[in-house]
């Protein structure tokens, strides 16, 4: 049986503003979970939620049915690709595949032209080819979940494509939740659709579902 | 090279001309009865350096936290490792006294 992440019980308010309140999501290692919604409907606020990197005043996350550990961080149970950056400006591309122990071989498979840009430091690449690495970087990790926040952000179209099959290849060995505003990218991955919206969590079975709640018109 | 030693790197820079300082205060100061009080400097300066990183670029901490490294830790460790830096320029210094 794949292990499988939930979170459930989340409640996170800004001030009187209630952002997350009823949300309820489940992964199964071998599965691509996508979540959709609204600017500000609260998914990125979700994912550091989940990541423990933003505090909030409930919260109930399970591995196989059991807490996550207070040392998830450290056993590397779940990565995160995070709206904005994640490799420092003074670490070079080499240097961070290095840390995260994956062969640039890997990168060269999927993207042979970024061959000279392994030695470049993250500010000196575009930013659709630093959201590639980046994301390959989280893909590739150790983690048995992941969570990718806008990974097609700034990607160029035929980038994305290799990003998909990257993401598809990934998910034999982890269970994979993302975000996007390329919502048919979202939609031609995901095995699971959540539609998040007034800090909910909505199961989405079709497309007429996401019209009815008013995410597409 | 270790994700401790990536992450103090930006600092070491600060981190290590404030340790030559206080090495430098002790040197003129003249006594090893004023290394507690230099390494109080020394923690206090570290904690603002600290504060200073965390305020300003704690979106980095996201890529450490990937690699296995909570915020606690991080900083637990690139502490220790600017004290255990310290400590070697001290006892250098003290050769001199």
């Amino acid at each position: 049986m794949s292990d499988v992440l939930e979170f459930d019980g989340l409640e996170l308010s800004y001030g009187t503003t209630r952002i997350l309140q009823g949300v309820y999501v489940k992964c199964a290692v071998g599965e691509v979970v996508g979540i959709l919604g609204r600017n500000g409907s609260g998914k990125s606020s979700l994912f550091k939620v989940v990541f423990g990197i933003q505090q909030a005043s409930h919260r109930s996350i399970r591995v196989n049915d059991r807490p996550l550990p207070e040392d998830f961080i450290k056993r590397r149970i779940i990565g995160y690709l995070p709206q904005g950056n994640l490799v420092p400006p003074h670490v070079s591309i080499r240097k961070a595949l290095s840390l995260f122990r994956v062969d640039p071989g890997v990168v060269m498979n999927y993207f042979p032209e970024f061959e000279e840009q392994l030695d470049l430091k993250p500010d000196e690449l575009s930013g659709g080819t630093r959201r590639v690495i980046e994301l390959l970087l989280v893909l590739k990790s150790r983690a048995r979940f992941v969570m990718l926040d806008e990974p097609f952000s700034g990607v160029m179209p035929v980038h994305i494509e290799a990003i998909c099959n990257m993401i598809q290849d990934a998910k034999t060995e982890k269970g994979i939740i993302l975000t996007d505003h390329l919502y048919r990218n979202v939609l031609s991955l995901a095995d699971r659709l959540y539609l998040l919206a007034n800090g909910s969590t909505y199961e989405i079975k079709d497309h007429e579902e996401l019209i009815s709640r008013g995410y597409l018109s | 090279m270790h994700p401790i030693v990536v992450f103090y790197k930006p600092h070491a820079i600060i981190a290590n001309a404030f340790s030559l300082f206080t090495c430098y205060l002790l040197l003129s100061w003249g006594s090893v009865y004023f290394v507690l009080t230099l390494l109080w400097i020394k923690l206090f300066s570290s904690a603002l350096l600290g504060i200073v990183f965390h305020l300003s670029r704690r979106q980095q901490l996201y890529f450490y936290h990937n690699l296995g490294f909570s915020t606690a830790r991080l900083y637990t460790y690139a502490a220790s490792l600017d004290i255990v830096l310290w400590v070697g320029m001290i006892i250098v210094t003290v050769q001199f006294l």
